[in-house]
């Protein structure tokens, strides 16, 4: 999604798997049934950026009943930063698929017919996902799954909308597609995947371990006893602030639990805190 | 529009939206329509909420004019009608001050809290505790740290009298407060304050995040609280110089960013403020880098360009995130171009580094200031999105469009950074002019920066006296502009104008002011200023006023503070004689009426001894603070005009009046039975 450069192709090795785009500089999106042919036991792709950079990526959850699945960028930084540009669209908007099966396929474009409207995929589930007319009648639009679908806004830049997953037959003629399409909107693929949940969101904020790929928090000390003598260094510092009136007891008494908490995870290993349970 | 209902507007405007006509054939909403809205408020306090999603959907519409007009219009009605419960009332003036401030119009938003706040009934502690949070979040963004703080120990005072049960409206109240503790830090706090109160905020957020049951509570309020502690996190990775920690959590705004734009829309001005956030932060990261690359730097200043073009798009050019965001933006510039000169020095610079000893000095006193400008981009992000919360809370039990909906309130931003910005880019003239002139420069700039601090100090002072700081700060440009080049006379009268001002505010300082004659100027204005009531007891010494061609002027200001503030007018006009009361006197009356004034008369010599003992003075009670004053001369003429604030001078009139009043029986038409009674 940042920047005009990303669309991008998902290969393993000289296979080509399908189209996806970035979400942000950490995750790609893409149609799980893109990724059919992937090999088993193997996760790692190669992210190919329309420049002719590629990076290295892991799929890290699929979702079949939804179809769609994300694929984790193992070096982010190497990504170039530009703004998100998500959206929502209306009726009757222009709209514009970036990507192509093959570079003698045509760009696909047309009007959105209905925005969020609850939909059955093939893949079982309900999704909230974008009808779309396209005006390329070509019969059969495979091959364009998983890229992005930009609203097309004159004057700007444009934004995307959703993911395209799927082509609605032509009801008198099963060999072909109609030209309707429909593709999840970016609301709804971002619910599919935990990275963007509330809670997984706040572990990442407060909590180095849980940080995203490639950008490993320095400073945090393992070793049992240097964990202990920080957590010591902390609570007289907590009875400190207590004493000048900084802090009320409740919160000196939370503050220390959840060093207490802390320590032990640090020094035993520990995982998952109540905390981090309740969090969503 | 016969027959419509606030519904039926509402359902109006939103298939506006819907079609996508952006408002264009929808036209200005007219007057009935807003008629409408102040009458169903006034019938239903709960419809505030409705009205506030009016406002919203006006303001997606770009139709702000119109949408803070509903909420004033609202608002007036509200406070005006009596009948209504005081708990309903204040819920609901809650809510129209938030949405107000939301849009934008920050200040108006301060000044109805302000009132709600002397409004509410003593017994409705939470909803107290509501208010005064507000005015809390409220004051910090407006920069008046002091005047927060207080707030927030009146806000946490009645959160403890309402019995802080651990309930989702305290968590939210809490919230709130922590986030303003944290916002009237600075640099210069006491560094174990500003970690005590990131922990409060800490501690606060998390409650607020785990108290909303997964799937329950509004997706914009959760964003809002993650945006928020994002913010925070940055805030002490920036203070940290943590490159892992800046990254880590400029990666984690990023999916705060998309997720707030595909769920509210790229336009939103929670997603606005989510992107300026980003933008700084990424910004913020790039430079902490061990080994800055200069593509980066360029592409966080680009993006900090894109965001300053969004919000000035989507809340518009002179809104305060929109300020703030592009003097974020000339930072950046000027850094990356600083770079460049450092990474490329040419002869002239080098020899000029030579005798660069005390612009070190400048430039690492401006290191620590200039990040404080971003810095209140990020505490404008933290205070707006959870003084948003407040507002939500309320809307827990309705439909989620109507949650979607109402949180496009949210990026009320209004930061006072004007000054401020005047004052960066002072400084960066002063810093060109250093690169280019070197030491000899050095002294001139050291009297500037002298100046430059007496005039910051100057409006710290006009800040901290609650006054209006805009309206000082346009006083001195025009004091500015009245060049040498005017006239002696024009020079001379400005200089006794201000003269004037000066010893009225002077002498209001100390509680009493005064001056020659009738002073029918500040009549004008106090009436014009007026917030809740008017008493006025009106005798021989003004007689003549309601007879000349000043009052039309005077009426006309009353009226309007009648109709468009609900400002309760009571007029009693004193006769010495019963005869006294004649046709001129009844007609008087009954136009008075008609303004909306409550008129009586008063015939001292027919009232029992106990009220007709002692003098009846003229004067105007105004929100039964102030008193203005006319005392006859010896030849029964205005003789001089006194305005009085102080307590037991007031406690004083105000008892008197009441007296009177009561004395006084109400008027009823046209049909005297006595000579009270016309």
């Amino acid at each position: 999604m940042p920047g005009r450069d990303y669309a991008v192709d998902l290969r393993q090795g000289d296979m080509y798997l399908g189209a996806g785009f970035l979400l942000t500089r950490c995750y790609v999106l893409t149609a799980d049934h893109c990724l059919r042919r992937l090999t088993d036991h193997d996760d790692r792709v190669s992210v190919c950026f329309e420049s002719g950079a590629t990076l290295e990526g892991c799929v890290r959850r699929r979702v079949a009943d939804a179809d769609l699945a994300i694929v984790e960028i193992l070096h982010p930084q190497d990504v170039p930063f530009t703004l998100p540009n998500a959206d929502h669209a209306r009726r009757g908007d222009r709209w514009r698929g970036l990507h192509r099966p093959l570079l003698s396929d045509p760009d696909l474009g047309g009007l959105v017919d209905a925005y969020a409207v609850k939909y059955h995929c093939e893949g079982g589930d309900f999704i909230e996902a974008i009808q779309l007319a396209v005006e390329q009648t070509l019969g059969d639009y495979s091959g364009y799954s998983g890229g992005p679908v930009e609203k097309a806004t004159p004057g700007s830049d444009g934004a995307v909308i959703g993911i395209l997953i799927e082509q609605y037959p032509d009801r008198q003629d099963a060999r072909r597609s109609a030209n309707v399409l429909f593709a999840a909107t970016i609301h709804e693929a971002l619910s599919r995947f935990e990275y963007f949940s509330t809670g997984h969101l706040h572990r990442v904020l407060k909590d180095p371990s849980t940080a995203p790929p490639g950008t490993s928090a320095q400073g945090v000390d393992s070793d049992p006893d240097a964990v202990m003598d920080r957590t010591e260094t902390v609570l007289v510092r907590l009875k400190e602030w207590s004493d000048r009136g900084l802090l009320d007891p409740a919160q000196v008494v939370s503050l220390a639990m959840q060093a207490g908490r802390a320590m032990i995870d640090g020094t035993l290993g520990g995982e998952d805190t109540g905390e981090r349970r309740n969090a969503r | 529009m016969n027959g419509e209902t606030l519904g039926d507007l509402v359902r109006r405007v939103e298939h506006a939206l819907t079609d996508g006509d952006d408002g264009g054939t929808l036209g200005p909403l007219p007057e009935p329509a807003h008629r409408l809205i102040a009458a169903d408020v006034v019938r239903h306090p709960a419809s505030a909420r409705s009205v506030c999603y009016l406002a919203a959907l006006l303001n997606t519409l770009h139709r702000r004019d119109d949408a803070l007009r509903v909420l004033r219009g609202a608002a007036t009605a509200l406070f005006a009608a009596d009948s209504t419960d005081p708990a309903e009332r204040g819920a609901a003036l809650n809510q129209l001050a938030v949405m107000t401030g939301s849009l934008g119009d920050l200040r108006s938003a301060y000044d109805l809290l302000l009132r709600l706040a002397d409004d509410l009934p003593r017994s409705a502690s939470s909803l107290q505790a509501r208010v005064h949070a507000n005015t809390a979040a409220a004051q910090a963004q407006l920069g008046l740290s002091e005047q927060a703080e207080a707030s927030a120990r009146r806000a946490r005072r009645h959160l403890d009298a309402a019995g802080a049960s651990a309930d989702g409206e305290d968590l939210d109240v809490q919230n709130v407060l922590a986030a303003v503790d944290l916002a009237v830090t600075t640099p210069d706090t006491d560094p174990a304050t500003r970690v005590a109160a990131a922990a409060r905020f800490r501690t606060a957020n998390l409650a607020a995040l785990e108290e909303r049951a997964p799937g329950t509570g509004s997706e914009s309020a959760e964003i809002s609280l993650l945006l928020g502690r994002a913010v925070v996190e940055l805030e002490q990775a920036r203070e940290r110089q943590h490159t892992g920690d800046l990254n880590r959590l400029t990666l984690a705004l990023e999916a705060i960013t998309v997720r707030a734009a595909a769920a509210l829309g790229s336009e939103h001005p929670q997603t606005v403020m989510a992107v300026v956030s980003l933008a700084c932060a990424e910004f913020d990261s790039a430079r902490a880098a061990p080994e800055p690359r200069r593509g980066r730097l360029d592409r966080a200043v680009t993006a900090l360009q894109s965001a300053t073009e969004l919000a000035v798009r989507c809340l518009g050019p002179d809104h305060h995130l929109a300020v703030a965001a592009s003097t974020a933006h000339g930072r950046a510039l000027r850094e990356v171009a600083r770079t460049t000169r450092r990474q490329q020095p040419t002869r002239g610079e080098e020899a000029v580094d030579k005798t660069r000893a005390p612009q070190v000095a400048a430039k690492s006193h401006r290191s620590v200031r200039v990040p404080q400008l971003v810095r209140r981009v990020l505490v404008v992000a933290l205070v707006g999105a959870f003084t948003f919360l407040i507002v939500n809370l309320a809307s827990a039990d309705q439909s989620e469009s109507w949650q979607l909906s109402v949180s496009i309130a949210l990026g009320g931003v209004a930061l006072l950074v004007q000054y401020l910005v005047d004052f960066e880019q002072r400084m960066e003239t002063m810093d060109t002019a250093l690169d280019v002139r070197g030491r000899e420069m050095a002294q001139l700039v050291g009297e500037s920066f002298a100046k430059i601090n007496a005039a910051t100090e100057l409006f710290s002072e006009v800040d901290r006296s609650e006054l209006r700081s805009d309206g000082v700060v346009e006083l001195a440009r025009s004091v500015a502009r009245v060049s040498g080049d005017s006239p002696d006379i024009v020079r001379d009268f400005a200089t006794e104008e201000i003269n004037r001002v000066t010893r009225l505010i002077d002498n209001m300082a100390s509680k009493v002011a005064d001056c020659e004659g009738q002073n029918l100027d500040w009549l004008q204005s106090l009436t014009q200023c007026a917030r809740r009531s008017i008493d006025a007891v009106s005798t021989g010494a003004t007689r003549d006023l309601w007879f000349s061609h000043d009052a039309a002027r005077y009426l006309e200001a009353e009226a309007e503070a009648v109709r468009h503030r609900g400002v309760r007018i009571r007029r009693l006009f004193v006769t010495q004689r019963p005869e006294d009361v004649d046709d001129a006197l009844r007609q008087l009356c009954e136009d008075q009426r008609e303004l909306g004034i409550d008129a009586r008369v008063l015939v001292p010599s027919q009232l029992p001894l106990y009220v007709r003992r002692g003098v009846i003075p003229d004067f105007v009670l105004f929100d039964r603070t102030l008193s203005y004053e006319v005392e006859q001369d010896l030849a029964g003429l205005g003789g001089r005009t006194t305005l009085n604030v102080r307590t037991g001078h007031i406690t004083t009139r105000v008892s008197r009046f009441d007296l009177l009043w009561e004395a006084a029986e109400s008027s009823t038409g046209d049909h005297a039975q006595d000579s009270n009674r016309y």
